[in-house]
């Protein structure tokens, strides 16, 4: 039998020591740090339900509108890889300038609206965003073809992430429109859109990216970058359209890129070698200077990349990693839910494995 | 007089491109609402010129008019305008200077 009794007396003793003057705000501040875009999202059909009240109020509601999706936005994305998107977009209303200010001030007025449009606002902010947030500092290092899909591939991944709505109209309107005149550019989304099903656009072709750019930051000589920054892409393309059990190569060592990709595939060979074959495979990796591995696996193999990890990070000092789990689509058009961990081994590890 | 004119548009979207026309300041966009747009357009003396019919789009070249206005910017010291069209407002976000690493 429950004692009733003591527990009133602790609820009366919680009540009179922690006052709901205390507690409300402390639950708003928890839920605004956990769920901003919710919280933005709410404030904002508040405000949708006072827009007859003026001007004033028509800004905010758009502004609140606009600041939730590109939270919603950044949130699922840094899920993935952080850094990637540093970008936050604010608008800043203009009533009235002058033709000098205007000329003064170099920039682009655009007209906003909350009635007509409202999609379509949202799918451009969005758009937008994507296009002047993503690899801010090493777009320059980026083959402007590669950067312009990654760009596309990106928005139509957090379209179908956090506003589904919007995603036929920036197929129609946008996507046909780049793409219409374009063989090269819509082959290149094509092949980007079969990363992203893979697990290997933005949490390894990304990543990547991000990572090799930022060094080559200041550097002049870029051609020789873009060219195996090209061969890099076809290189995950070929992973993520093989068939089971097809031989594909899975490393890549270039002058800029040293990755490879470890796929645990076969579960038959789990029950046979264990997580050895796996281990062995991935000191190897390391031997051979390798810098990044990317442990990839599918359904019922995630739980082995977990303990194939698990043993790694036992045995190998790593410099950081990160786990991320997605719903892909294999060639065959099915479902599946994959794993793909980041590994970054430890550098001097590296040299001396290579030493020894 | 269609490869003129085809050379007259690469030759104005290279100027835009590489003009310093930004569409996004720092992570902001400068925007009106639809509520101050004549406001808005009288104070840079534009008004009159939506009004009777003599502004054009900068990408297409369709009339522009208070209901399809989607963007006013500065270029060559004229003021220049983009519809409310999908390719054309695409052209805008494409040629528009990123000024990101500022």
């Amino acid at each position: 039998m429950p004692d009733y009794d003591n527990a009133k007396k602790w609820m009366d003793f919680l009540l009179s020591h922690l006052p709901l003057g205390y507690i409300i705000p402390a639950a708003l501040i928890i839920i605004l740090i956990i769920w901003p875009d919710k919280v933005y999202i709410l404030i904002s059909r508040i405000q949708s339900c006072f827009l007859w009240s003026g001007t004033w109020m028509k800004k905010k509601q758009i502004e609140t509108e606009l600041k939730a999706n590109i939270i919603k936005v950044s949130k699922n994305i840094s899920k993935e890889i952080e850094d990637v998107m540093p970008y936050d977009v604010k608008i800043s209303w203009v009533t009235e300038s002058n033709r000098k200010a205007f000329f003064d001030g170099k920039e682009v007025v655009v007209c906003m609206n909350n009635t007509n449009n409202k999609m379509c606002n949202l799918v451009h902010a969005i758009n937008d965003y994507v296009h002047n947030g993503l690899l801010a500092d090493e777009k320059f290092y980026v083959d402007e073809k590669v950067m312009k899909s990654s760009c596309l591939v990106l928005t139509r991944k957090l379209l179908l992430l956090s506003y589904e709505k919007g995603i036929s109209y920036f197929f129609n309107e946008i996507l046909a429109g780049e793409t219409k005149e374009d063989n090269e550019l819509k082959e290149k989304i094509d092949h980007l859109i079969s990363l992203d099903e893979n697990g290997l656009f933005t949490q390894v072709m990304l990543r990547e990216l991000k990572e090799k750019g930022r060094r080559m930051l200041g550097k002049t000589t870029t051609n020789e970058f873009k060219r195996e920054t090209n061969l890099f892409i076809d290189f995950l393309y070929d992973i993520a359209i093989r068939n089971a059990g097809e031989n594909t190569k899975l490393q890549f060592t270039g002058r800029y890129y040293k990755t490879a990709i470890l796929l645990v595939a076969n579960y038959d060979n789990y029950l046979t070698y264990g997580t050895e074959s796996y281990i062995k495979r991935f000191q190897q990796n390391v031997k051979e200077g390798i810098e990044n591995i990317y442990l990839c696996a599918r359904n019922n193999n995630k739980l082995i990349a977990n303990k194939v990890f698990e043993k790694i990070s036992q045995t190998i000092e790593l410099e950081y990693f990160k786990k991320f789990e997605y719903i892909g689509q294999s060639i065959d058009g099915h479902k599946f839910s994959g794993i793909c961990i980041a590994i970054q081994i430890k550098k001097d590890q590296n040299n001396k494995k290579k030493v020894s | 007089m269609l490869l003129y004119n085809k050379f007259k548009n690469i030759v104005s979207m290279l100027k835009y491109s590489f003009s310093e026309v930004n569409l996004l300041n720092k992570g902001e966009i400068k925007a009106v609402h639809y509520d101050n747009l004549v406001e808005f357009l009288k104070s840079i003396e534009e008004y009159e010129r939506v009004i009777n019919g003599e502004a054009k789009c900068y990408f297409c070249g369709g009339l522009i008019t208070l209901d399809n206005l989607q963007s006013v910017f500065p270029l060559d010291g004229d003021v220049k305008y983009c519809c409310n069209c999908q390719a054309c407002y695409g052209k805008l976000i494409e040629g528009g200077k990123v000024n990101a690493r500022l």
